[in-house]
This record gives structure tokens, C-alpha cells and sequence, in this order.
């Protein structure tokens, strides 16, 4: 076992003394420094949770489609909810999924973590993507901008990073596959919202 | 003269975006063209300006691994540009996104993340390190949108 990889099993049990830090900081330091929480603090953070951050992150993105749409007398009141359910589902369910896919690759490939790390690494990923849902929320309602693509898009983009590092911490560090690996999945969730909030795919 | 695989990936990439980004302003192929050669120079800057500021602000480590691991850190750190050309590419064209600028800003941020993670392991000073790599991406990036900004005057 290389001397890197010795640390990543050794901090989880480092991190067991420390106290349990609340969901929001877990969040912002997903967002600065990834590589830190996953290797440190990720099993600290309740399974409810991680998906509470994922789940929320689509389904803002979602709302946000179907106000987009509302504005443009394309979609109802109940297409608006039924898109932020169905956002909901895509940050729960799908990520689940996503997260499936890519254990699934990186086991072809030698990657060593069991399943539910790597669950709640790509949900927690999703941390950016829910701050910027959250300020884009704010600027349609508050300023009727269109949003799901300024902020929605952008905020799914940027948790590419995260989940890059969690798939480099489960593949050695090796980048190349890594970037392969989120090169699948964030398209197959670009694609996935495409096909539900806007049916733009097909 | 030899280019590595990595600076290869890296000026294509530049370039995918640089096109994408100009095929926004006007699908003329004289001026996806052009984006995309502009794209393909500007590739040259965002490693010299991480590997200089990498120099400042973290001297000891750097020297201690020497100019040509900090090249080929950097060089490998920005593989990551790779994805978000694709994705934007595939967002553009099969899906009718206009989102290039999206793309630019979250592949420029998360390459700069990438290369500031993997230069942590050399000690020193790791945060400011991570915040210097990152922050300069972050001006790169507003820096394509001014340049983005100003070419839809003349286009």
C-alpha cells in the first residue's frame, strides 16, 4: 500500500476524536477543499444528510427550470412542482446511480471503496451546485432573471470537482481515468435533466 | 520539438472552448475559427501564470521538487479541462445550450482546484497555495468573459 493511500484509510479513525461538525460547514468546506472532507470527515456526515444536500441541490435546479419555463407560458403551476419532484428524485435516486455507475468502473479499474463511501462522496459533491441553486432561486424570484442555465447548469458543472476527487482518491490519484470517469457521469446528468426539465434531448 | 499527450489535451480543449464560445456570437465558420485559434494561443497562459504564482507563494517546496515537476503538475492538472470541452461541445451542439461560458469558467476553476490539491502534498504552504492556484483561475476566467464581452461589439 503506498504511503498515500495509508493516509486516506488512516484519517477516518484520526477524524473519529474530533467532534461531528454541523452539515453547513461540511458543505462550504466540500466546496473549498474536497479532497480534505473526503478523506477526513466523510463518514461523520449522516447518510439522511448527504442526500438532503444532493436531493435539495436538484430540486432547486429543477424549480428554477420550471420557472424559466412558467415565465415563457411553457409549463403550469403543476409542471413546476412536478419538475421539482422530479429534480428531487434526479439528486437522490440518480445520484445513487451515478454513484453506482462509477463504483462499478472504478472497481474495473482497481478503485478500493466500498459503495456507500463512494454514495455519500458524489452526494456531498453536489454541495456546490446547492449553494449556487440556492443564490439562483433568489435572483428569478426576486429579479425574474432566467436562471436554470446561469445558475443551475453551473452549479451542476462545478460538482465535477468534488466528484473528481473522490474518483482520484478511489483510483490512486490517477487523473487521467478520473476525468474519463466525470466526463460520463456528469454527462449522463446533464443529459438526464435535459431529457426531464427542459425535453431537450431526443 | 516534442509536445506531451497533456499539452496537447490542453490546447485542444482551449481551443473546443475558444470555438464554442465564438460559435455563441455568430456561426460563421471564419469566426468559430478564429475562436477556436484564439482559444488554442490563450492555452499558453493559464500554466505560466499557475506555475509563477505556484513559485511565489510556496518557494521551499517548489525548489525542492524542481521546475520540471512543477511543469509536469501543472501540465496534468489541467487534463481536467478535458470533460467540461466535451461537455460543453455536446451541451452546444446536441442539445442547444448556450452555455459555453458556463463550461470555460467551471473548467478553468476546477483545473486551478486540481493542481492546488495535488501541489498540497508538497508541504509548505498548502492553503495559500490551493487559494493562489484557484484565485488566478478565477481571474482567467473573468478575464474570457471580458474578452467574450468585448468581442460581440465587432462580430
Amino acid at each position: 500500500m503506498s504511503s498515500q493511500s495509508a493516509l486516506d484509510q488512516a484519517a477516518p479513525t484520526e477524524a473519529t476524536v474530533a467532534a461531528t461538525p454541523p452539515l453547513w460547514v461540511s458543505v462550504l468546506r466540500m466546496m473549498a477543499d474536497p479532497t480534505a472532507v473526503l478523506r477526513s470527515r466523510l463518514q461523520e456526515v449522516a447518510l439522511p444528510w448527504v442526500f438532503a444536500v444532493s436531493g435539495s441541490a436538484f430540486a432547486l435546479f429543477f424549480l428554477q427550470t420550471g420557472l424559466d419555463l412558467s415565465r415563457a407560458h411553457r409549463a403550469s403551476g403543476a409542471k413546476v412542482l412536478l419538475l421539482t419532484a422530479e429534480g428531487a428524485l434526479c439528486g437522490t435516486v440518480g445520484v445513487v446511480a451515478i454513484a453506482w455507475v462509477a463504483w462499478v468502473i472504478c472497481g474495473m479499474f482497481g478503485g478500493a471503496r466500498p459503495l456507500p463511501w463512494v454514495v455519500r462522496a458524489f452526494a456531498l459533491g453536489y454541495s456546490p451546485a446547492l449553494v449556487y441553486s440556492a443564490l439562483g432561486l433568489v435572483a428569478n424570484v426576486a429579479l425574474g432573471w432566467n436562471t436554470a442555465i446561469a445558475f443551475g447548469v453551473t452549479g451542476v458543472l462545478w460538482a465535477l470537482g468534488p466528484m473528481t476527487a473522490a474518483i482520484k482518491l478511489m483510483m490512486a490519484q490517477r487523473l487521467v481515468v478520473a476525468a474519463t470517469i466525470v466526463t460520463l457521469c456528469g454527462g449522463a446528468l446533464l443529459f438526464t435533466w435535459g431529457l426531464l426539465g427542459t425535453g431537450s434531448v431526443g | 520539438m516534442r509536445i506531451s499527450t497533456f499539452t496537447l489535451s490542453r490546447v485542444m480543449s482551449f481551443a473546443v472552448l475558444g470555438a464554442l464560445t465564438a460559435r455563441q456570437l455568430s456561426q460563421g465558420a471564419p469566426i468559430v475559427a478564429l475562436g477556436a485559434a484564439v482559444g488554442g494561443a490563450a492555452s499558453w497562459a493559464p500554466p505560466q501564470v499557475i506555475a509563477r504564482l505556484a513559485s511565489m507563494v510556496n518557494p521551499g517546496p517548489v525548489r525542492a521538487q524542481g521546475e520540471g515537476a512543477l511543469r509536469a503538475t501543472v501540465d496534468r492538472g489541467f487534463v481536467m479541462l478535458v470533460p467540461f470541452a466535451v461537455l460543453a461541445a455536446v451541451a452546444q451542439l446536441a442539445l442547444d445550450w448556450g452555455a459555453a461560458q458556463a463550461f470555460v469558467s467551471a473548467a478553468l476553476m476546477t483545473s486551478g482546484a486540481t493542481i492546488g490539491s495535488e501541489m498540497a502534498g508538497w508541504g509548505g504552504r498548502r492553503a495559500a497555495t490551493a487559494i493562489a492556484t484557484t484565485a488566478s483561475m478565477i481571474v482567467l476566467s473573468g478575464a474570457w468573459t471580458m474578452l467574450s464581452a468585448y468581442a460581440v461589439r465587432w462580430v
